[in-house]
């Protein structure tokens, strides 16, 4: 496990797993930290990907049509960010390629940052993903995009009360008109940082049946290993019988994910 | 190593304990998570949106919807819209393609032979790299880029806008009973440009049956580089049965029936495919339809440039230049007498004159494959070649295109062209396999060469089949 | 080539029939020759050890007799196969008929695994009508690796149960022991939930199914005589003889899930109404299951009418303020309540 050099007291250390984002074939060579994009499809990601890394990704109001990964990368405040710009998709539960390709980036590549681009004029249905991804990761910063449609059609949304929800920083942003960017970066950069400290919102709610099963479960994951981050999270994907994660487990790799800085929150089981 | 085979026996020992908690959890376990996950963001979302008089869409979003998904305008406005870019495409397309040609093929082309000349490069060196492989290098970009430079583009507007998506919506249903999905409609209408961008956006669709089906059939899009055959051919002989008055409509009437039948073709297969090898109930159609946005203009023109006509028009060139050789080659190997493309003509004549083709047709299709757009050159230098004409074409191996219809026409019946043999070529240009680019992209996206020869050799067939009955029945009245 | 055409047309419409005869499907050549595999000896062993393990999962005895007629083969035949089945360690002979030994029920248990899989595979991915899920998984059951078996499972999330509702047993042979009581076995005035519908014989199943009986349906018995067995369910009667409640398998469930009236589907929603979603109906499962939900088309949420597509099929929705299109065979699977 390579990136075990990481000290644990190292603040502003990056958290991403070079190991396995080699393997999920991302090379961080002259990068410092990598941010991932996720998102519903046509929230506007390759927007803000285009915004940021002037690439010329195709972008096109249409569910579905960015499908392979896209990367770039750009400057910040002296750092390097690499940016990935995952394939939209409504959930990570599923079992369709494109949610395969998202959920392992998240999971395996660990990206110092991921961000989640939503439709604002839809939040509701946008959080679904957002929840999940926080299940996933800590450190994340959502773009509460297409503001300027949602203002258009008066959907008027706190971001302050919605950033102390999710604990996370909410940024409303136009990608279109480029506006909110700045902001955006910054939040980026300070979540990569470990400047800023998510504290992410835990799915709760779930029937007492369920919750004992994920209970029972993750207590044995944790046993076997207890650097991981998000056990809980594991534990619901081995419920619904998840063949990557059953993988994971099986051959040991799910090990090599773990809490490498003292500023993520491990898990309370 | 002991205790690492330990501590696997422990991980498996863990799944095999989530295995034995999911009988007990039963079948709903992915709709609860899902439900649960939905509360919450319905707790957290009534929490900080507030919306006084919302409107989930605008006035004018409503009525442009009510007009192009209207039982009345629905499908007018569709049609409409669609023969606006394809026309705007050809006719576009006409004076860009003239230009480039001057310039490759008419200037450079001759310049080329001359530079080779005065080196003393050997004919046959000659012949192979400047008749062959660049002059087919040449054809391809000059007949293949301008009108893919404006197809695309503008196809990419209606992408934009958020149009596709209720051709999708509007189509859905016909697709429904050939047990395919409605946005099978998208990639038909992207393959009439071109099919290798037709079967790259057959990515949209989510059920792999469903996508597999879309590939097979684009095939049956008349795209871009077979208009313009279709035209002149339906001019040559089809427009000439008619009263000089009416020959251009009548010919654009063939031209457009061709095109009806290859849908016809398209949903015919796809019902075909989807209840025997591809079995299975057209799934669920679940389409988002997103709001219409003002499209970008400069972004769409760049990004479209690049994302696909280039990757198309890379593709084709690659394929096209050993493909010139190869052309060059049979026009030029000689056995005592006759070349090899003679000795194959001669050989494939009966057979195809059978079936209402000829075997100069039969060999054009063959080493034409890189792109549909050096067919007709490729055929007239052929019966050139083999009927001994003179005073036209460039010489064994040279493709060449007139710009008279009339003499192209004469050059044709001096090949032994019939009404039946312009029909039937129309027909086969319809239906025939795919382009060397549109099969290498089938492969790239299927990752499978089962389906790729399939999607290959079933055109075929069906195409030689066709034209038999088509021969036949004509023999037979 | 000089062929007179009407000898060349009658030569090729000869060959097009010839084409039909041999693929056409379940009754063409090739279907036969299909059928015809079904029934080797190796298959043959393979279906008796099914039934025998079927009969000791319902608590049953299997006999020479009723493997017979499960396989509709003579007694003789039927015989030969026992004593085969016994000189490969497979099953035991004892007075009473027969017993599966532990390799024996592995191996059945494998057979069925591919089985329920392939049936699974068929409902989830292929879409394919229920009718023919059956027919189908018994030729593929006996073809299958292990190996197949388990990518086919890990390829569709590892499904715990087919189609039917039978649990699916694990690649190591481990199935949990019956669930639920028969139809048959329950009082006027309770109410269930039907957990398991056997789709064997066919011309049972297919009455079942015409009827609108599945798994995960919660009924109540209403009326109950020798002669037949009244049903509700979501206001909706349906009265079957105590021959096909035998072929059901139920649970108790609290009187609180039982629905009384009867209830709407999206497909009867019509423009400016605004119905919310109960549930959706188990026969939408898979893939489109999943996508619906992810639509957040979930109990609860608030569902509209956009608009209609010009040849009426698919309809736009609103749910959660996105357009969402559906066909209708799907919107028929979205039960609401509380229409306003
Ligand atoms: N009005 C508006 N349109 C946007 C904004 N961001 C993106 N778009 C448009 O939304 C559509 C989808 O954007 P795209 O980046 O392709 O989305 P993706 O599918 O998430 O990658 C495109 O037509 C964009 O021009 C925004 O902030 N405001
Ligand atoms: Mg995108």
């Amino acid at each position: 496990m390579q990136n075990k050099n990481i000290n644990s007291d190292c603040v502003n250390c990056p958290v991403h797993n070079v190991a396995n984002l080699v393997k999920l074939g991302v090379d961080m060579e002259g990068f410092n930290y990598v941010v991932a994009l996720a998102g519903n499809p046509n929230t506007g990601k390759s927007t803000i990907f285009n915004n940021l890394t002037g690439l010329r990704q195709h972008t096109g109001n249409w569910p579905g049509k960015t499908v392979s990964r896209a990367e770039g990368g750009y400057e910040f405040k002296d750092n390097k960010f690499k940016i990935v710009d995952l394939p939209g998709t409504y959930s990570l539960l599923s079992t369709s390629t494109d949610e395969e390709v998202a959920r392992n980036f998240i999971l395996f590549g660990q990206p110092d940052v991921t961000v989640i681009v939503v439709d604002s004029t839809k939040l509701e249905r946008n959080l679904n993903l957002v929840l999940q991804i926080l299940e996933i990761t800590d450190r994340a910063v959502v773009s509460l995009n297409l503001i300027d449609e949602a203002t258009r059609k008066n959907i008027k949304i706190n971001e302050r009360e919605l950033s102390k929800q999710l604990g996370i920083p909410v940024v409303p942003t136009s990608a279109r008109s480029r506006t909110g960017m700045d902001e955006l970066l910054n939040y980026i950069h300070q979540v990569a940082t470990g400047e800023y400290v998510c504290k992410p919102y835990r799915i709760k709610g779930y029937s007492k049946k369920i919750n004992k099963s994920i209970d029972e479960l993750s207590k044995r994951i944790i046993t076997l290993f207890p650097d991981l981050p998000n056990a809980r999270w594991v534990a619901i994907r081995l419920l619904e019988g998840d063949q990557t994660i059953i993988d994971a487990v099986k051959s040991g790799e799910i090990g090599s994910i773990s809490v490498s800085t003292s500023n993520s929150i491990s898990e309370a089981v | 190593m002991k205790s690492n085979n330990n501590l696997l026996d422990k991980n498996i020992e863990l799944v095999s304990y989530a295995d034995s908690l999911r009988w007990e959890l039963g079948e709903n376990l992915h709709d609860s998570i899902t439900e649960t996950i939905f509360e919450d963001a319905y707790s957290i979302a009534s929490k900080s949106v507030s919306s006084i008089d919302k409107k989930v869409r605008t006035n004018w979003e409503v009525s442009l919807d009510r007009l192009v998904t209207s039982r009345i305008f629905g499908f007018p406005i569709m049609f409409l819209l669609l023969s606006l870019v394809f026309w705007l495409t050809i006719e576009g397309a006409n004076v860009p393609s003239q230009f480039l040609s001057s310039i490759l093929i008419d200037d450079f082309h001759p310049m080329l032979k001359g530079l080779s000349a005065s080196l003393g490069i050997p004919h046959f060196i000659d012949g192979l790299l400047i008749d062959g492989a660049y002059l087919s290098m040449a054809w391809v970009i000059s007949v293949m880029l301008p009108p893919m430079a404006i197809f695309f583009p503008l196809f990419t507007l209606l992408e934009d806008f958020g149009y596709l998506p209720r051709v999708a919506f509007n189509m859905d249903k016909l697709f429904q009973k050939a047990g395919a999905h409605g946005k099978q409609a998208l990639t038909m209408s992207m393959g009439f440009g071109c099919n290798a961008a037709g079967v790259i956006a057959a990515r949209v669709i989510d059920s792999p049956r469903e996508r597999l089906i879309a590939i097979i059939t684009n095939n049956f899009s008349l795209c871009n580089g077979r208009w313009p055959t279709q035209i002149l051919i339906a001019s040559i002989f089809i427009g000439s049965l008619a009263p000089a008055s009416l020959a251009g409509l009548v010919s654009a009437g063939a031209v457009v029936g061709v095109a009806l039948l290859g849908i016809f073709l398209s949903l015919v297969t796809s019902w075909g495919l989807s209840k025997t090898v591809l079995k299975g109930e057209a799934s669920a159609f679940s389409l988002e339809l997103p709001p219409y946005r003002p499209p970008v203009i400069l972004r769409t023109l760049y990004t479209s440039l690049i994302d696909r006509t280039i990757i198309v028009l890379w593709r084709a060139i690659v394929f096209a230049v050993p493909a010139g050789m190869v052309i060059w080659l049979v026009s030029n190997i000689h056995i005592y007498d006759l070349s090899l493309a003679e000795y194959f003509i001669d050989f494939t004549n009966p057979y195809a004159l059978f079936i209402g083709l000829n075997g100069v047709i039969f060999l054009a299709y063959i080493i034409a494959i890189p792109a549909n757009e050096i067919v007709i050159p490729t055929i007239l230098m052929l019966t050139v070649m083999t009927t001994g004409l003179i005073g036209t074409g460039q010489g064994n191996g040279v493709m060449f295109e007139l710009d008279s219809i009339k003499e192209t026409g004469d050059i044709l019946r001096a090949g032994g062209w019939t009404v039946l043999t312009g029909i039937n070529l129309m027909l086969f240009s319809l239906i025939h396999n795919p382009c060397s680019t549109t099969i290498y992209t089938i492969y790239k996206e299927t990752g499978s060469l089962k389906w790729t020869i399939f999607s290959t050799v079933y055109p075929i067939i069906l195409g030689l089949v066709v034209c038999f009955l088509v021969a036949q029945i004509w023999f037979l009245v | 080539m000089e062929i007179n055409p009407v000898i060349s047309l009658s030569i090729f419409a000869v060959i097009v029939v010839l084409g039909i005869l041999l693929i056409y499907p379940k009754r063409g050549i090739l279907a036969k020759y299909a059928k015809l595999k079904v029934s080797s000896k190796k298959n043959q062993l393979e279906d008796a050890l099914k039934h025998i393990f079927d009969y000791e999962y319902h608590n049953l005895k299997p006999t020479l007799n009723s493997i017979a007629g499960n396989l509709e083969i003579s007694t003789d035949k039927a015989s030969q196969l026992v004593s085969k089945l016994k000189k490969s360690n497979l099953i035991l002979i004892n007075d009473q008929g027969v017993s599966l030994t532990e390799d024996g029920k592995l191996y059945a248990l494998r057979v069925i695994r591919v089985h329920r899989l392939w049936e699974n595979y068929l409902a989830e991915e292929i879409g394919m009508n229920e009718l023919e899920w059956h027919d189908q998984a018994e030729m593929i059951e006996h073809s299958l690796t292990p190996e197949e078996a388990d990518a086919l499972s890990a390829k569709m999330g590892n499904p715990k149960f087919d189609p039917h509702g039978d649990p699916i047993p694990s690649t190591d042979g481990i199935m949990p022991v019956k669930k639920g009581v028969s139809l048959n076995e329950v009082e006027e005035g309770e109410t269930l939930r039907i957990l398991h519908i056997e789709d064997e014989p066919k011309s049972i199943y297919t009455k079942l199914v015409s009827v609108n009986l599945f798994p995960g349906r919660v009924i109540k018995v209403i009326l109950k005589t020798v002669k037949k067995i009244k049903l509700s369910a979501d206001g909706e009667e349906i009265t079957i003889t105590p021959l096909l409640a035998s072929n059901i398998n139920v649970e108790h469930v609290a009187k609180s899930e039982f629905i009384e009236e009867k209830q709407r589907d999206l497909l009867s929603l019509k423009k400016g109404e605004i119905g919310v979603v109960a549930r959706i109906l188990p026969v939408c499962r898979g893939q489109q299951r999943r996508r619906l939900l992810d639509f957040g088309i979930v109990p609860g949420s608030e569902i509209s009418v956009l608009m209609k597509s010009p040849m009426n099929d698919p309809i736009a929705y609103i749910v959660k303020d996105t357009i969402v299109a559906l066909r209708k065979d799907q919107a028929k699977q979205v039960i609401l309540k509380n229409v306003s």
